[in-house]
């Protein structure tokens, strides 16, 4: 990163949500919410389910369609009552990795293939550099010896750390976890996690849906507590855990935490 | 004398095969436009394209055969050197074969799991480059046993062709039975469609089970 970079990113948020709102009908799912991540923060968002994490998360990158608010990551900004263009929606995507619940590798592609076609496709770099950025991935995240499985001669962790692996590639300047460990045991969840832990430490601005308390804890540096479409409380980690301001929050701490 | 027979009906077995293969291939490809018509988000072309699998799938087979080889000549009679029994069938094969295999893929398409486009577009994979190298390989999969079965059901149904004149395996002992007064031709032309499924059956099993075992889910 040059100076002039390092200057500028200090003054730009990485991901900017103003008033994002989403309604299904007369459902309101998410009521107007403001969130601001820096370069290099990584953002846990907890609370109960139905609460709109993940269609918050899914505004992020436009795999849903916000009616109100505007998004800005890494400069670039798309304002949801304007038509989205398809290059603007490109250009946000291209900033953006995604890492979903259900892993969703492509099943006709080996893990190596998952990782080079969109490599190829989106950023028009050859088959060689795109094989050798993929090799270099899969063994960072300890599966250089999968390259030629298809995923579903995987287990389901080592397919999720393809898939981290799949949006890496693309050198995100963000990365968009949306339960990354729900679908997995929790032995093989702490595999994804330190893969994740990892990429924090190397100072990847990350926006995290989870359950898992622990990591959002001790990994994560702001914390947002959400409930019913809305921000319940936001803040230190430590902090909310050891002394949360709101009701809501109480019970939903006390909830997740005191399960024995 | 029955040498003959055996012979006699045999002699149509090769077009069977032609009629069945050509009207399977035109119906794979020409049903990939009809399912992308019955699936569009577009209303028109939606409804089009539900019309023209309802007219189609609602008339019989052998109607569009005596339509088409005839419907043309009617109003032009040198339209007959286009429009000859053999292209008359395979093109009335191939109509049916296209909204069978339009609803065939349209089911295959629907068993694609949703996350299959959000992580494609999530990527920043355009929707063609989804369509093509995402969705569409994993369709077709989902779509061989549906499709092998209803090919092996064609090689049956081209028999209807016949009526207009093909020289098919049904012809030959069509004609051959009412030369001889005798049933014995069907019998024989019984046990060379058996001839020709079971090994074609066998083959799509294999197909089938090849790909499984390179894409699990």
């Amino acid at each position: 990163m040059s100076l002039a970079d390092a200057a500028a990113s200090k003054t730009t948020s990485a991901i900017r949500l103003d008033g994002v709102e989403k309604r299904f009908g007369d459902h309101l799912v998410l009521k107007r919410i403001s969130l601001e991540v820096q370069p290099g923060q990584v953002v846990a968002l907890i609370g109960p389910s139905g609460a709109g994490k993940s269609t918050l998360l899914r505004c992020i990158n436009l795999l849903e369609r916000p009616t109100a608010g505007t998004i800005t990551v890494d400069g670039v900004t798309v304002h949801a009552d304007h038509e989205i263009k398809e290059r603007d929606l490109a250009a946000l995507r291209s900033r953006v990795g995604m890492v979903f619940q259900s892993f969703n590798l492509f099943p006709h592609m080996t893990a190596l293939r998952n990782i080079t076609l969109p490599q190829q496709r989106v950023l028009g770099r050859s088959k060689a550099e795109a094989e050798a950025r993929a090799r270099a991935l899969l063994s960072r995240v300890g599966l250089a010896d999968k390259a030629d499985q298809y995923p579903a001669r995987c287990s389901g962790g080592q397919q999720q750390r393809i898939a981290i692996a799949r949006a890496l590639a693309l050198d995100p300047k963000v990365m968009l976890f949306d339960e990354p460990t729900s679908a997995l045991d929790p032995e093989v969840g702490l595999e994804v996690l330190k893969v994740m832990r990892e990429l924090a430490d190397e100072g990847m601005t990350m926006a995290v849906v989870t359950h898992e308390m622990q990591f959002a804890r001790d990994v994560s540096d702001h914390l947002v507590v959400m409930g019913d479409g809305d921000i319940i409380e936001e803040g230190d980690p430590h902090q909310i855990f050891a002394d949360p301001q709101q009701a809501r929050t109480r019970q939903f701490l006390r909830a997740v935490l005191d399960r024995e | 004398m029955s040498g003959e027979v055996w012979s006699g009906v045999a002699n149509g077995i090769l077009t069977t095969v032609q009629l069945t293969v050509f009207g399977f291939a035109l119906g794979a490809v020409l049903g990939v436009p009809v399912m992308l018509l019955r699936v569009s988000t577009w209303r028109p072309a939606r409804w089009t394209g539900r019309a023209f699998i309802e007219l189609v799938r609602g008339v019989p087979l052998i109607v569009w055969l005596f339509l088409i080889y005839n419907g043309p000549t009617q109003f032009d009679p040198s339209l007959g050197t286009v429009f000859t029994s053999w292209r008359s069938g395979v093109a009335a094969l191939g109509l049916v074969s296209a909204v069978y295999m339009a609803e065939i893929y349209r089911g295959s398409l629907r068993a694609i799991n949703a996350g299959q486009w959000e992580a494609s577009q999530a990527l920043g994979m355009s929707r063609f480059d989804t369509a093509s190298r995402i969705i569409a390989p994993q369709v077709t999969r989902v779509a061989v046993p549906a499709s092998t079965t209803y090919a092996l059901s064609l090689i049956k149904d081209s028999s209807l062709v016949s009526a207009i004149g093909v020289f098919e395996t049904t012809y030959y002992a069509t004609t051959i039975s009412s030369t001889l007064s005798s049933a014995t031709p069907f019998v024989v032309a019984g046990v060379y469609y058996i001839a020709l499924t079971i090994p074609a059956a066998w083959a799509a099993r294999r197909l089938d089970s090849n790909l499984r075992r390179k894409v699990m889910r």
